[in-house]
């Protein structure tokens, strides 16, 4: 056996003439393939011994600076064709002898590979994928998340809008403790002040009137110096607030805890303009031992004929109370478990009881009669029909509330955010995130005043969700097959300087504020219009004035204290850093003077040179404008639950559906019916840790990927050079595309060519190209890293000198030359391309 | 369409792990791969751009650059008897010099001779690191009333030894870290009165790690957490305007260090890190540069267009200063054995210290002298006036001085008269 092996390494590695083959070989060794540490090394092992070894890299990363350690995995195929994956979805087949043959991407880290009898393989992903030895690629099913049964889908909608909402002084709702929904225009909310990190003030009483917030200050009543707690001596006490419900009697109830040396429950009911103390439970609830220190160890419950339980903490320190029925302390066995286990005190936050009619149950949920009540449990939601429960599938994990307004209207939070059972089918509301992976933090309720109206507070805010009566329908098509790997890329000659074009430095005096001296991105109106930002400000220049559109807030480093006690090591706390509003670099499209829209922590709609709020969408990295005035904006999130791309047309918001998922980061819609979607396959995801400092940011990663909507079919084209940043369309039917490692990739009439860059001389050049823009497909104008910025003129590619802009200078986007001077912009400066007379 | 020019497949020679055509004992165990290659540089076959990546490669240095003696030298500065060693010293001018010895004697140069300025005395609660309220409590603010508690109970006062020396508004002040234990430290701050006398304050205490600001050019600004409370939490950021930018990923925040030459052309080092990197960055994104050092002190900028790295290669043990010419992307090596960290001059000039040696750059050659006293960390121990002289104090090697719990070091202290320079 080892006759045959080492003469075929001899050949691949040495370059000496193979041997005859023996003419009656035995059967062939076992072969297997390993991957080397840090994972970048695929060696081929045939009978325990070495056949070659080959170094595999990554594509190239959007963010050097940002680099996970590379796991790979390999595997090979009876033939001997071997195929090794990686975290960035990168795929590399070798033949036999460690030979290559095609390379290609997926979406999301490879994490297995099995070769088939067939002869492909089949490779485990974001999805699974088949992948033949010829490099044609057939798609499977999405991976399946978690063990058991898949969860329902729940597509995002945007028939249901979440606002986030703030406090009277502007501040956001944080830290929101309840809200009472008693009807539209009357909603309590108890919440505490906008505070430094180390204070903690009181929570305080918001009313909305539906047009606006009044601060109540925090609810209280005087007490009297007297014996409130059993065992204790006569005290005072302060009240503190813990929750908000609808009494018996519909009256708002605060019900909290009476606080002094010793906790006592203790509830307070609003009358006229005040509270009164529900004196009636004074003497049960000053039995009821409770831990001070404890916190959201209460909870309460009302039945529709006026039934009340009180809790603190488990349920053997319950007080029921009712229309006949004096103040005691529930009997054991008073609250009917669920089928799916007792809830005593799930997760510390008091027990959960809640009413179906006059039956009391020890759940969480919502209850609405006798026969209508829903129970949540860990991940389980059941419904409750008077006889039995039956459980309905969930697609949150560690469901925390239910409300629903009567059938066929159910909303949950849970670990993923929020939801809508509309009695078929789940729908997803974007913009509340639930913690996903810091689900631990998660602290979302939802409650509501009637359909359409529905009110979600935690930890992290609160937000007011309505029906969108003008809510686009889903613009849907259908992805095309995708493509076999792509060959190599071709050598894209940089040409010489071309002497029709210099650059001028200009600073642009803003109206009203500094001026801006350099920018990230800009998009073209018409009449000469452009927007440019620098990463916080939008300005608006019409040719001859310079005035600010939008102001990002000002940037909040991290900053940790040391709490509550000083000089303890184990009282550090951070809050992370706060202001990274523009992640993506085309976050700007304008449709006319003062109309368009900004990427702006979220997407906001700049009409009459107005910023609306912004609407709640998912991560959105790019955004542009159709020649129509529909507003396209796509996605680079990891969340392929979510829409990666939507419209805003006049339809209204619509989601984008039939998108091939990827981390998306730029869109050219030449036409409604020609769109072009750039970005990469993969989605990493930086500062992904609960406790990192800073935000989470979405890193584009693996192969790049270009996709072509006729308004019914996706097309895909591959990059294999890697992640494509920047896409223009000068002509139907044909695009061009820019990214890492000098990328180009072309698209004319369904064809796709690849290309790198290389200079005279040869070399390549590796340089991040980050924008490209066509005035027309002979004048097609690119801008990247190390000044470079370039023209194609239909026949080559021509470099434009850079001039004063230095050599080392960054072009981040440019805006070709037309009747006007063009525009090329990045972090060091704001240059005009003037042609040379 | 752009014409296609396919680049041509690799032919170069593989190194495989089979190249020695050694036939493999069966009883042997299975040799590991001991060498790599890139497939595309195999065999034929498609040149592929994940088996193509670019390598970091460190600098390569024809030779070394020339370092000549220094022609100056260091002259001892007589200093009061009895004095133990300086730890800190600053000025105003070459007639204004500050230092402060371990007692917290502050002594004052005045262009001819040394004075004693007095000694600061103040008292912290051994508790807490806070200060002693004198006027009310005058037996806990003295060395006596002191020793007298000591004799019966823990939790007596304490003197501070102050160990930092700056001028604020005219003012000499000087400043001590009381560590009591946790992660933070008190602050105690003496300040030199009109008179003469010397007050004790305690700045106000807001419990959050304070962020500093060192503005790098109109534009640019870094912002880090404060160095003063000793640890290494809070976030490090490059501010550009309003805009934050983000840093290379994984850096112990609070220990980075920045040079800049425009908002996009930033150079960032980590020395905290157990792979300290350099970095560069255009402003949008941070890219790795292979300087071949395997530990690394410091990166300045010098005018025109120097980047300058001090570090220690991989396979040496001497110190080397790197030159990168940023305008021509060349790099130079000059040997500065003992070097370890950098004073900036006026105009393109620097300083190199170290605990034996010292280098200076005037902005065209490298020129080395012994130093004057050994030292580990010479960053409070040195100053360098504005006309260009430097002063180094410290600690005799060979003369004590009678201390409250023994033989203390004597006081030194030498200067370089910008005059003896070249």
């Amino acid at each position: 056996m080892r006759r045959l092996l080492v003469p075929l390494l001899l050949t691949a590695s040495c370059g000496a003439p193979p041997p005859p083959v023996p003419p009656a070989a035995p059967a062939p060794p076992a072969a297997h393939i390993t991957v080397g540490e840090p994972g970048g090394e695929v060696s081929r092992w045939v009978g325990g011994h070495p056949a070659w070894t080959v170094r595999v890299g990554l594509f190239p990363s959007t963010d050097p600076a940002w680099a996970p350690s590379p796991r790979r995995t390999a595997e090979i195929t009876a033939a001997g064709l071997s195929l090794s994956g990686a975290s960035d979805g990168s795929l590399v087949a070798l033949d036999a002898e460690g030979h290559p043959l095609f390379q290609l991407g997926v979406r999301g880290p490879v994490t297995g590979i099995a070769a088939r009898p067939g002869g492909d393989f089949e490779v485990s992903a974001s999805a699974t994928t088949f992948v033949g030895p010829d490099g044609q690629v057939r798609e499977g099913a999405a991976a399946a998340v978690g063990e058991g049964a898949d969860p329902p889908p729940w597509p995002a909608t945007a028939a249901y809008r979440a606002q986030r909402l703030s406090r009277p002084d502007g501040t956001p709702f944080r830290d929101v403790l309840s809200v009472l929904a008693l009807a539209p225009a009357d909603v309590w909310v108890l919440a505490p002040p906008e505070a430094a990190p180390r204070e903690e003030p009181p929570a305080r009483l918001y009313h909305w009137e539906g047009q606006a917030w009044s601060d109540l200050g925090p609810p209280r009543v005087r007490f009297a110096r007297e014996r409130f707690a059993e065992g204790h001596p006569p005290d005072v006490g302060t009240f503190v607030p813990a929750l908000l419900a609808r009494g018996p009697r519909g009256t708002l109830l605060v019900v909290g805890a009476r606080l002094a040396r010793a906790k006592r429950l203790c509830v307070l009911e609003r009358v006229g303009a005040g509270f009164r103390e529900r004196r009636e439970l004074f003497a049960t609830v000053a039995t009821l031992k409770t831990v001070r220190e404890a916190r959201g160890d209460l909870s309460y419950a009302v039945s529709p004929g006026g039934h009340e339980v009180l809790c603190v903490e488990d349920l053997e320190r319950c007080v029921e109370l009712g229309p006949g029925l004096a103040p005691h302390l529930l009997p054991a066995g008073g609250a009917r478990q669920m089928p799916t286990g007792p809830e005593s005190n799930a997760g510390g936050h008091g027990v959960p009881v809640l009413f179906a009619g006059e039956t009391l149950w020890n759940t969480r949920g919502w209850g609405r009669g006798a026969a209508d009540a829903w129970a949540l449990s860990g991940g389980t939601l059941a419904r409750w029909d008077g006889r039995a429960f039956q459980r309905r599938p969930s697609p949150l994990a560690g469901l925390r509330s239910a409300w629903s307004s009567g059938p066929g209207d159910l909303w949950v939070t849970g670990a993923q955010g929020l939801a809508r059972f509309d009695g078929a089918r789940w729908q997803r509301i974007l913009g509340i995130e639930g913690g996903g992976d810091r689900a631990y933090e998660a602290s979302l309720s939802v409650t509501g005043a009637g359909p359409g109206d529905v009110w979600v507070h935690g930890k992290e805010g609160l937000w007011h969700v309505t029906a969108q009566a003008g809510a686009g329908p889903d613009l849907t098509g259908t992805a095309a097959p995708p493509p076999p790997a792509a060959p190599p890329s071709a050598a894209l000659a940089m040409g010489a300087v071309d002497p029709a074009y210099r650059l001028e430095r200009v600073t642009l005096d803003v109206e009203g504020g500094p001026p801006l001296r350099h920018a990230l991105g800009l998009a073209a109106g018409p009449g000469g219009l452009v927007w440019l930002h620098d990463g916080v400000r939008v300005v608006a220049h019409d040719g001859a004035r310079a005035r600010r559109v939008y102001q990002a807030p000002r940037p909040e480093p991290a900053v940790c204290w040391f709490a509550p006690l000083p000089d303890c090591e184990g009282c550090i706390a951070c809050q992370p850093s706060r202001g990274a509003p523009f992640q993506g670099q085309r976050t700007v499209a304008v449709t006319a003077a003062g109309e368009g829209a900004v990427l702006a922590d979220g997407l906001r709609l700049v009409a009459g040179g107005r910023v609306a709020d912004p609407l709640a969408l998912p991560p959105l990295l790019s955004l542009a404008a159709s020649p129509s005035g529909a507003l396209w904006a796509v996605s680079a999130g990891e969340d392929d639950d979510l829409p990666h791309a939507l419209v805003v047309d006049a339809r209204g918001l619509r989601m984008v559906k039939g998108l091939p998922p990827a981390a998306y980061v730029d869109v050219a819609p030449r036409a409604d019916d020609e769109v072009w979607l750039a970005g990469a396959l993969t989605s990493g995801r930086r500062n992904p840790e609960p406790e990192a400092l800073e935000p989470p940011r979405v890193v584009p990663s693996g192969e790049g990927t270009l996709v072509r909507f006729d308004g019914h079919v996706f097309t895909r084209h591959r990059g294999p050079e890697g992640a494509l940043l920047s896409v223009a369309a000068p002509a139907p039917g044909e695009a061009w595309a820019v990214g890492v490692a000098g990328g180009v990739v072309h698209v004319q009439a369904g064809v796709a060519r690849a290309f790198h860059l290389e200079r005279e001389g040869g070399a390549r050049h590796r340089g991040i190209l980050r924008g490209v823009a066509a005035a027309g497909p002979a004048d097609v104008w690119m801008a990247g890293d190390g000044a470079t910025l370039l023209r194609w003129d239909g026949q080559s590619l021509r470099r434009v000198d850079p001039g004063a802009a230095g050599k080392d200078t960054t072009f981040a986007a440019v805006l070709p030359p037309g009747a006007q001077p063009g525009w090329v912009v990045g972090p060091g400066g704001i240059w005009r391309i003037v042609r040379v007379p | 369409m752009p014409p296609l020019r396919l680049l041509a497949p690799g032919l170069a020679a593989a190194a495989l792990a089979a190249c020695g055509g050694a036939e493999p004992q069966p009883s042997a165990p299975p040799p590991a791969p001991s060498a790599v290659a890139a497939a595309s540089a195999v065999a034929p076959g498609p040149r592929l751009g994940l088996l193509d990546g670019a390598l970091e490669e460190a600098p390569s240095f024809p030779a070394p650059g020339p370092v000549t003696a220094y022609p100056g030298r260091f002259v001892a500065v007589p200093l009061p008897a009895g004095m133990p060693a300086i730890v800190a010293v600053v000025g105003l001018g070459s007639d204004d010099v500050w230092m402060l010895a371990a007692s917290s004697a502050v002594l004052h140069w005045d262009g001819a001779r040394v004075s004693d300025q007095g000694r600061p005395g103040c008292f912290a609660d051994r508790c807490c690191g806070q200060l002693v309220d004198c006027p009310r409590d005058p037996r806990g603010c003295s060395d006596e009333g002191v020793a007298a508690c000591e004799k019966h109970r823990a939790d007596c006062a304490m003197r501070v030894d102050f160990d930092s020396l700056r001028v604020e508004r005219g003012a000499v002040v000087v400043g001590a870290n009381v560590y009591t234990g946790g992660l933070t430290a008190n602050v105690i701050e003496s300040r030199r009165q009109k008179d003469g006398r010397w007050s004790c304050e305690q700045p106000a205490r807001d419990r959050l790690l304070r962020v500093g600001t060192l503005p790098l050019s109109p534009s640019l600004r870094l912002e880090t957490s404060s160095r003063v409370l000793g640890n290494q939490l809070g976030e490090t950021s490059v501010v550009a305007g309003e805009r934050r930018v983000l840093l290379p990923d994984g850096l112990l925040h609070a220990e980075v260090s920045l040079a800049a030459r425009a908002d996009d052309d930033l150079w960032l080092w980590e020395p905290a890190s157990t792979s300290p990197r350099l970095w560069h960055g255009n402003g949008m994104a941070w890219f790795p540069v292979a300087t071949g050092l395997r530990a690394q002190d410091e990166v300045w900028i010098t005018a025109p267009a120097s980047l300058w790295a001090l570090g220690v290669r991989d396979g040496e043990v001497d110190e080397s200063l790197l030159r990168l010419d940023l305008d021509q992307g060349t790099w130079e090596r000059f040997p500065a054995a003992g070097a370890s960290r950098m004073l900036r001059a006026a105009g393109a000039g620097f300083w190199l210290l170290g605990e034996k040696v010292y280098h200076h750059w005037d902005g065209r050659a490298l020129r080395r002298l012994e130093a004057p006293l050994a030292m580990e960390d010479p960053s409070r121990r040195v100053w360098l006036g504005p006309a260009g002289e430097l002063w180094v104090v410290g600690g005799s090697p060979t003369a004590t001085v009678k201390g409250p719990s023994g033989d203390l070091p004597a006081a030194a202290a030498f200067r370089l008269p910008p005059e003896s320079r070249p």
